[in-house]
């Protein structure tokens, strides 16, 4: 973001306004954090995209009632937050058994999360099978670990902030990386330097 | 670079949030617009269902209104006859006095 572009906060007010570029520039600035965190969190980019712009929109219902009492993007994560735990204790409740499809009648492999990168292969830098591992350890966290992980990594948000977003206390944030950090540690440590 | 630091950066760095699809905010507006409340919808409601309402709005207001004319004409009998009982007139000369008058 560089000086000329405006703030979240001034998008907002643009947008309360009926602003449908602020929307858009809004939507291209977070796009990316929103749309892989819920990846990361569900596993399915058709599902997670559907669930990304509700995030937006319900974004854009707020405009005209958000204050600025704390960081945007820690409201931002907190509305993020909600829509995945919703989506979670849905499926929860369903229960559904997947169909088995051809291929994996035929033993080829489903896609998994770790899969879902293979459509971004801009950075060569990024070594495809340590990414993949690495997706995985934290995928089989349980999922507020996962979303903690995700808000700590990705996000760079403070204890206080993780703790705003999921609306548990700041020592539990705490505990929770903890766990996370060490469960993480032994599944990747040939990655680590120690 | 502590323990955490490197583990946040291990994840941040190797394993990269995935883009979304080159046309997620473009669909992202279009969603949006297609659920905003249409101005003045009601406006476009079809012929029907304007005269059904209008019709029904003249019924209920002319049943309101005959019920009122009724209830004045029962109290205007009422309050007759209870005229006629405290003057003290016998009521039945009268009918016979304005039969005889056919």
């Amino acid at each position: 973001m560089t000086e000329a572009d405006p703030t979240d906060f001034e998008l907002m007010e643009r947008i309360a306004q009926g602003d449908d570029a602020a929307f858009q520039m809004l939507v291209e600035r977070y796009q990316r954090e929103v749309y892989g965190t819920i990846v990361r969190m569900l596993g399915d980019p058709t599902e997670a995209e559907d669930l990304a712009q509700q995030v937006f929109i319900r974004v854009h219902r707020a405009a005209p009632r958000y204050k600025p009492s704390a960081q945007f993007r820690t409201w931002l994560f907190t509305i993020l937050r909600n829509l995945v735990f919703n989506e979670s204790r849905r499926r929860s409740k369903s229960k559904s058994i997947p169909l088995i499809s051809a291929e994996e009648e035929e033993g080829g492999n489903h896609q998994d999360w770790a899969d879902v990168d293979q459509k971004n292969p801009s950075d060569e830098t990024v070594d495809r099978e340590r990414m993949k591992h690495i997706n995985a350890a934290i995928a089989e966290l349980p999922e507020t670990h996962r979303m903690a992980v995700m808000l700590k990594a990705h996000q760079d948000l403070s204890y206080e902030e993780i703790a705003l977003v999921m609306k548990i206390s700041v020592s539990a944030t705490k505990s929770i990386l903890f766990r996370a950090r060490e469960t993480l540690r032994r599944k990747l440590i040939e990655y680590l330097s120690k | 670079m502590n323990d955490q630091d490197e583990l946040w950066t291990l994840i941040r760095d190797q394993a990269p949030l995935p883009d979304p699809p080159a046309w997620f905010a473009a669909r992202t507006l279009a969603r949006l617009r297609a659920t905003k409340p249409q101005p003045l919808a009601w406006v476009r409601l079809p012929r029907w269902i304007w005269a059904g309402g209008v019709a029904l709005v003249s019924i209920s207001l002319i049943t309101t209104w005959q019920i009122h004319v009724n209830h004045v004409h029962d109290q205007e009998v009422t309050f007759a006859a209870l005229d006629l009982l405290s003057s003290g007139e016998n009521p039945h000369n009268q009918e016979e006095e304005w039969f005889s008058s056919y």
